[in-house]
């Protein structure tokens, strides 16, 4: 049941993908952002080194959020779950309250079945604003997200559409190492959609191997990659920690 | 730190394949090797006998440099520094008498690479060396290299500055800021890397690899030993070259070369750099304030505002 102690315990990386499924990603947006877990299965079918290091799993959010794919081994699983979109609004606070509860019932799960369990990573993917209510609620979640898991994730934020980059700087955790990728502006958001799943694909394969979270930047030709400038209060002397 | 605890014999890196050959190294790539903190690619730097005898403790405290680093500042200076990670060692690394081969460090990740179409029709891929920045259009045009545009060439000395900056709020002496130590990239988002960081010095401390000044980088007085203040008057030259690339620079054109591309308070800037009196070169710090400031939009986003 239990891996033998004589063993060195495997470290698994767990990804989740966090996917908007507001009303807008309805059509062309949602055929592609369906093929994501498909196109992991695929590699790591192909790559038994990272699939033995690496689980993966979906969440969606609109007004509320669910989730979609439990954190699984991909090659285990015979069919993977299509999203759906729903027409309830757009709300970010759900899916980091979700996303929170999620991440640290998987690390003790793993935990217990023996595995070490590393900084997870998440792709979190939106095409619009959010109209949180009351204002304020999405920051409050994701402020909780980050100071309440007890390993924060890697939060690679993916602009596509009428998102709102500001906010989807701000979402990029660590903030000065982690890329945001934003939709390019003469790409369509199928196409910054479809450079995404290959970034995704080849990111988690290279955790995988690397048994930590790499975003593999080599490919971006559909989206920009963003990355938030490391804070001046490292370079002051007058800043005392 | 005890310098064994982070030393590791030459046998334990299992395969090595040839990267490079330097005057002073030969690298090579580490495919069997890893370091449990460290999930990128390794590298191993054999130092060649003309660097003489290396003393195991002072490179000690330069991979302990890195190590007294917040997580969060590591992971970026990770991405920002080849620095060495553990000593390389030739027989029992718990021996007083082991002897220093050379150091690990990361290897150089891709996007610092360019690949040169050379003449014999083979391409040729080697780092992207800073000295391609202060080269005109036409040359790198010839050398069939991108031309980084000013919005690039700007970012590029803002991530330089930020760089220096860092290491001197850390008290540590690059001492080597040339051309060849400085790496560059424009894809995804321009950002240099600094490499050979094992001739870096602490402030106070004595250098452990014999800090040279790369010639051509030489500060005015050419017996200054390198120092914070020999550091910014390299950055001043540094920012200058690569502002107003494809002229020759020395100290003394510096001023008129950027006269029609700063403002008033960046030429002020440049000529207090490449000031001969050591005490008079702004910090990076102020630097970085000064091309912050006029960066506006990351280059290679969409603007923010619109």
């Amino acid at each position: 049941m239990y891996p033998a102690d004589t063993h060195p315990r495997t470290t698994l990386i767990p990804f989740y993908l966090v996917v908007d499924v507001s009303q807008s990603m309805d059509g062309p947006r949602l055929d592609t952002a369906n093929l994501i877990l498909q196109r992991i299965g695929e590699a790591l079918a192909r790559d038994s080194v990272a699939a033995a290091r690496v689980r993966v799993g979906m969440i969606d959010f609109a007004g509320g959020s669910r989730t979609v794919l439990p954190l699984c081994d991909l090659l285990t699983t015979t069919t993977f779950p299509q999203l759906a979109c729903r027409d309830d609004g757009t709300r970010y606070a759900p899916a980091f309250n979700l996303l929170r509860a999620t991440v640290d019932r998987d690390r003790r799960q793993l935990a217990a079945d023996g595995f070490t369990v590393g900084r997870p990573g998440v792709f979190f993917l939106s095409d619009g604003e959010p109209f949180d209510d009351p204002p304020g609620a999405w920051e409050e979640a994701f402020a909780t997200l980050l100071r309440e898991c007890p390993t924060t994730p890697h939060i690679i934020p993916c602009a596509v559409a009428d998102s709102n980059p500001e906010i989807m700087r701000a979402l990029a955790h660590p903030a000065p190492t982690t890329p945001l990728f934003i939709q390019s502006r003469l790409a369509s958001p199928e196409s910054a959609i479809r450079n995404l799943t290959e970034i995704i694909v080849r990111s988690v394969v290279t955790s995988g191997h690397q048994e930590m979270v790499v975003i593999d930047e080599t490919d971006v030709h559909a989206l920009d990659t963003v990355i938030v400038d490391p804070p001046e209060s490292w370079i002051d002397p007058d800043v005392r920690y | 730190m005890k310098w064994q605890s982070v030393a590791v014999e030459r046998q334990r890196l299992g395969r090595v394949d040839l990267l490079s050959r330097g005057g002073q190294a030969v690298v090579y790539r580490l495919p069997e090797f890893g370091l449990p903190e460290v999930g990128v690619p390794l590298v191993y730097k054999e130092y060649r006998s003309i660097v003489g005898r290396v003393p195991a403790q002072g490179l000690a405290n330069i991979i302990a440099l890195r190590l007294a680093l917040p997580a969060d500042q590591r992971l970026w200076f990770d991405t920002h520094l080849a620095w060495p990670l553990r000593i390389v060692v030739d027989s029992d690394a718990a021996s007083a008498r082991a002897k220093v081969l050379g150091v690990v460090m990361r290897l150089i990740p891709d996007a610092f690479f360019q690949v040169f179409p050379a003449t014999a029709g083979r391409s040729e891929r080697r780092p992207s060396e800073a000295r391609s920045l202060f080269a005109g259009p036409e040359q790198m045009r010839a050398l069939g290299l991108p031309f980084p545009d000013r919005a690039q060439r700007w970012w590029l000395c803002l991530r330089l500055a930020y760089l220096v900056a860092f290491l001197h709020n850390q008290g540590i002496v690059f001492g080597d800021i040339s051309a060849r130590n400085v790496l560059y990239r424009l894809r995804p988002t321009p950002d240099v890397l600094l490499v050979d960081c094992d001739a870096v010095r602490k402030v106070g401390n004595a250098a452990v690899v014999d800090q040279g000044h790369t010639p051509d980088f030489f500060p005015p007085v050419i017996h200054e030993p390198q120092s914070i203040s020999s550091d910014l008057f390299k950055l001043g030259l540094f920012i200058v070259r690569i502002l107003a690339p494809g002229r020759t620079v020395t100290p003394e054109s510096a001023t008129r070369a950027v006269e029609d591309v700063l403002d008033r308070t960046g030429v002020d800037l440049v000529r207090a750099s490449l000031s001969a009196d050591p005490r008079a070169r702004p910090a990076a710090l102020v630097w970085y304030r000064y091309l912050r400031s006029g960066a506006g939009s990351h280059p290679r986003t969409l603007p923010l505002g619109e």
